[in-house]
């Protein structure tokens, strides 16, 4: 999976905000505010990734175990899939 | 309820971030416009020994906005699409993470414009309307053909999807077209910005620029605003509020303190650079300082700036006015009549005063029906 949309992520007052680039500016309208780890994994589905492969960058980027990458990973990507923002 | 840029915005004021701002690239304009506070021709410019700052300086100016927090960036001129090199700085500006918002007048936003702009598509596209028709645009311009432009403008951006906001400033010269305007606006299901009171000259020769209402001109056009935007439901609503506004305030003898600030987001959180290379914190007045950010680090004017904003009392003039609640002094606007920030303008205490008497007369004549 990989996100549908280009987005620069600007870190702002500690908000995290997700600006639409390129054409997705006129398709995708608004922003979206996320959490660091929420910055982290959009970085991370900028390029076509598994949910495995989600898994592992972040244990190697934040000290979490499994259990806890795949349910975070489940609940971000839920939102995003509310968004239609991946694919 | 908030949304996430009164949100942000709330939270920069609070934490001295220059969360918006405006880049006024040039005052360099395809038209002519009576009223116009900034335009300058390029021969205009040379003479006075000035020069337009170039495409690559403002941003080296916009990577540093960037890193202090800015997220809202207001492209304006002059004519932004005449701008040399504007093409090139959006689309950087762009791809810097900016939301972008442009001020044009749409003459020069053709197919092929439109077709870039897709590309990058910006937050918003203001374009001015001037009047409703060639003759208008021929009093006011000085270009007749400036209303087919613009319109195709406003309808090419439209069918592709770039939001369009219609800005418009009411003068003697297109006080006929207001209704058609806001017609406008709404048969394209876009909103209009329409300003019934010009600024006095500021910022060129009166003898250029002094095509504005009085006082009494300027809240009759207020009110047919006001009148053609809302439903008349929504129009009888904003009598009966603003008629009770009146009341309560004559009767609050304690309205109004002699130590005001500024509360609007102006140096708060917001900031102007315009043409010349100074920062202020509205582009309608250099009060309380100016900065230049071009020869200074942009963080130590913005500090500078802001820091000078949150100290400066302004408004003595309006203190204990019991019409103050229905006048809500704008401080660039009490600047621009009188020069200072601390006496009554007697311009918007009449303006307030006649805004008054016509929302009585109209709730009258409305109840008696």
């Amino acid at each position: 999976m990989k996100l549908k949309y280009e987005f620069v992520v600007r870190e702002i007052m500690g908000e995290y905000v997700l600006v639409p680039s390129g054409e997705a500016a006129l398709t995708f309208g608004g922003m979206i505010t996320t959490s660091e780890v929420g910055a982290f994994l959009i970085d991370v589905l900028k390029d076509e990734v598994t949910k495995e492969e989600m898994a592992d960058r972040l244990m190697a980027e934040y000290d979490v175990d499994i259990d806890t990458a795949n349910a975070d990973i489940d609940e971000f990507l839920s939102k995003l899939d509310q968004l239609g923002i991946i694919e | 309820m908030y949304n996430l840029s009164d949100y942000l915005h709330s939270k920069a004021s609070r934490n001295k971030v220059p969360l918006s701002g405006t880049f006024e690239l040039s005052p360099v304009c395809n038209f002519a416009c009576k009223m116009c506070y900034v335009r300058r021709t390029p021969e205009q410019i040379k003479n006075d020994g000035k020069e337009i700052i170039t495409w690559d300086k403002w941003l080296e100016l916009a990577k540093q906005c960037r890193d202090a927090g800015t997220l809202y960036l207001l492209l304006t001129g002059g004519e932004p699409f005449l701008y040399p090199g504007f093409k090139e700085l959006y689309t950087e500006l762009h791809k810097m993470g900016f939301i972008l918002y442009i001020n044009s007048n749409g003459t020069l936003i053709d197919e092929a414009a439109v077709e870039w702009l897709k590309k990058y598509a910006p937050g918003r596209v203001n374009v001015t309307l001037y009047g409703a028709s060639p003759e208008t645009y021929e009093r006011i311009c000085g270009n007749p053909k400036g209303f087919e432009l613009a319109m195709d403008a406003i309808k090419m951006l439209t069918e592709a999807k770039i939001p369009v906001v219609i800005n418009a400033s009411m003068i003697p010269e297109n006080e006929c077209d207001l209704e058609k305007i806001i017609e406008i606006g709404k048969s394209l299901g876009l909103n209009t910005r329409m300003s019934t009171y010009m600024f006095p000259p500021m910022r060129r020769e009166r003898e250029d620029c002094d095509s504005r209402f009085t006082a009494e001109q300027s809240a009759q056009m207020y009110m047919r605003k006001i009148k053609c935007l809302y439903s008349k439901e929504e129009y009888f609503e904003f009598l009966e509020r603003n008629a009770k506004g009146n009341t309560e305030e004559d009767n609050d003898e304690t309205w109004g303190t002699d130590t005001e600030f500024m509360r609007c987001r102006a140096g708060r959180s917001s900031f102007w650079v315009n043409w010349e290379g100074n920062m202020t914190a509205c582009g309608m007045m250099d009060f309380p300082m100016k900065t230049t950010p071009f020869t200074e680090n942009f963080c130590d004017c913005w500090m500078k700036l802001t820091d000078s904003v949150r100290n400066a009392h302004v408004l003595k003039g309006c203190a204990g006015c019991k019409k103050r609640n229905n006048c809500n002094p704008c401080v660039a606007m009490i600047y621009g009549e009188t020069g200072t920030v601390d006496e009554k303008a007697p311009y918007m205490c009449r303006l307030s005063e006649c805004v008054s008497e016509i929302i009585k007369k109209e709730l009258e004549e409305l109840r008696d029906e």
